[in-house]
């Protein structure tokens, strides 16, 4: 079998239309929309093999070589930091990282701010910026409960229409970063396989750019 | 001998065969030598104890800053060494201390041309005596800081675009210089994608208008890989490691097709020496033994075994005799007790 390029997929929605953007690209696999219960789905002809993975797993699934390249939202890069190539903005699964807190909420900056959130790393170099003493209170999930509670003062997390927010009385404050879906590389992997990774990753630069 | 052992064996023959000599050195260093240069240590965090005679000690984390301590500069000579070391490091991915196994070689003085050369042949031979499947490639960081330098930029985003030139991010490249001078911004970002076979890289710099002068180094390089026959090895990529502190002129990467990270790290630092005191040229490369490891066991399958299967009820020197008789014989044996329903000792 001639070299085949090892592609890993966030699970979910936003993976099924990075897919289409690959196959629309000239890189598809039907296979992988089957719903067969297989894991790694190959098309030799196309020399290429998808694997689907949790969202926040796909940089080590790259950086560590398990794949040659992989598509992940920039609030992961932002939050890990893998050892990767970032070579595309895919321009989808567009969505920015954010602060936001209660409508009533007003900051006393003679106390150290509870901040709750997914993304410990993101927040603390947010407010390590500014100078702001913080208290991060890591959470998994259902982050905008923790201000109505009296967990936190604020939050960290990734705003898209901002419904959520609304429909539970917070506001956003601030835009720490705007986030999109990235394409990424492992380092040792672009080596082996620039032509192969510089050619799909030129297309699907044309293809994000086009819709 | 496992093959990380067979590798350094193999690599010690090969810098002898240069006339390097071995470098051995003590775990330990004083503290003060990693303190003042921590920023040019790979990772942070040092493990420190205090001696019997009240010094604060460390396990040293880095072999380079050691050797250029102890290297003396003499007037138009080179010294030449090459080590086998431990060092002791926090470990990216576990975040906890790690015993890291260093091999490589440092080449200090009045360095020329052929000096660096030398290293930078020895470091693909390094690699090529790991696999076959190997590449070396080279950057030379003074052409993307001077370009970075001339857009401009104040010294946060200066930073900021170096940071994305080494994670060849170049579409957030674009918008970060998008107000300064059209051309200069489309050449860096060119530039900072340039990397691949090393004679079109430098084909391409020529384009760009880069100075033979800026690039003689990479020319003579790409010289003597094609000339030695060891030119398909060998790439360039501007991107690879322009925001150090440590390196100050070429900088090497070798990889090892099966291996995620870099198996070998290194390049010239004379303003790390200077930074010690030492008005020397400095070169040399570093290979992780450890990833080696990792990957000698996927390449190599386990060794045959011969079971040696005895009861409770015989002799335990008779067992012994034959387990004996059949390692004597090359064999590796492994003694397995019988029990009632399955064997013990496995």
């Amino acid at each position: 079998m001639s070299e085949v390029l090892k592609v890993a997929l966030p699970k979910g929605r936003l993976g099924e239309k990075v897919y289409s953007m690959f196959a629309a690209c000239g890189y598809e696999c039907p296979e992988l929309l089957s719903g067969s219960r297989k894991l790694i789905f190959t098309n030799e002809e196309k020399r290429v093999s998808y694997f689907w993975v949790k969202p926040s797993d796909v940089s080590v699934y790259v950086e560590r070589g398990a794949a040659d390249i992989g598509v992940c939202g920039k609030d992961i890069l932002f939050e890990y930091e893998p050892d990767v190539y970032e070579l595309a903005d895919l321009k989808t699964g567009i969505c920015r990282m954010a602060v936001a807190a209660p409508e009533s909420f007003t900051d006393d900056l003679s106390r150290t701010l509870k901040v709750a959130t997914k993304f410990g790393h993101i927040a603390s170099e947010y407010y390590s910026d500014l100078g702001r003493d913080i208290d991060i209170i890591h959470l998994n999930g259902s982050i905008e409960l923790a201000p109505l509670l009296g967990l936190s003062d604020v939050i960290v997390d990734i705003v898209e229409t901002g419904t959520t927010l609304r429909e539970n009385g917070l506001k956003e404050r601030e835009t720490i970063a705007p986030v999109s879906a990235r394409l990424i590389s492992n380092k040792a992997s672009y080596m082996f396989k620039k032509d192969m990774i510089d050619e799909l990753a030129a297309k699907l630069g044309k293809e994000a750019s086009g819709r | 001998m496992d093959t990380v052992e067979k590798t350094n064996e193999a690599l010690k023959q090969l810098y002898e065969s240069f006339a390097y000599k071995q470098y051995k050195m003590s775990k330990f260093e004083e503290y003060d030598l990693y303190a003042g240069n921590k920023d040019l240590l790979a990772s942070e965090g040092i493990i420190t104890f205090t001696d019997t005679n009240g010094k604060l000690m460390a396990l040293k984390p880095d072999v380079t800053l050691s050797i250029v301590r102890s290297t003396k500069e003499q007037a138009g000579t080179v010294s030449k060494v090459f080590y086998s070391e431990n060092v002791y490091r926090i470990s990216e991915s576990s975040k906890t201390y790690k015993e890291i196994m260093q091999t490589g070689l440092e080449c200090l003085g009045d360095l020329d041309d052929y000096s660096v050369l030398e290293v930078v042949l020895l470091a693909a031979k390094s690699l090529l005596k790991i696999s076959d499947k190997a590449i070396l490639s080279i950057s030379l960081p003074s052409l993307i800081s001077s370009a970075v330098e001339s857009l401009g930029l104040g010294q946060e985003d200066s930073k900021k675009a170096l940071a994305l030139i080494e994670s060849k991010n170049i579409h957030e490249l674009a918008a970060l210089t998008e107000g300064c001078d059209k051309k200069a911004a489309a050449d860096l970002c060119v530039l900072a994608k340039l990397s691949g076979n090393a004679s079109d890289v430098l084909e391409q710099l020529k384009e760009l208008g880069i100075g033979e002068a800026d690039t003689r180094i990479l020319s003579l390089i790409c010289e003597s890989f094609y000339k030695t026959g060891l030119g398909d090895i060998l790439r360039f990529d501007l991107s690879a490691e322009c925001g150090t502190a440590y390196y100050s002129g070429i900088v090497l990467k070798g990889y090892i097709e099966g291996i995620p990270s870099p198996v070998l790290s290194g390049g010239r630092y004379d303003a790390l020496a200077r930074r010690m005191g030492k008005k020397y040229g400095a070169i040399g490369f570093a290979l992780y033994m450890d990833l080696l490891e990792a990957f000698s066991k996927v390449s190599e399958p386990a060794a045959a075994e011969s079971v040696l299967l005895y009861t409770e009820a015989g002799s335990a020197v008779d067992v012994l005799l034959k387990a004996n008789e059949l390692s004597e014989q090359g064999k590796r044996v492994r003694a397995v007790r019988a029990v009632k329903g399955g064997v013990s000792n496995v």
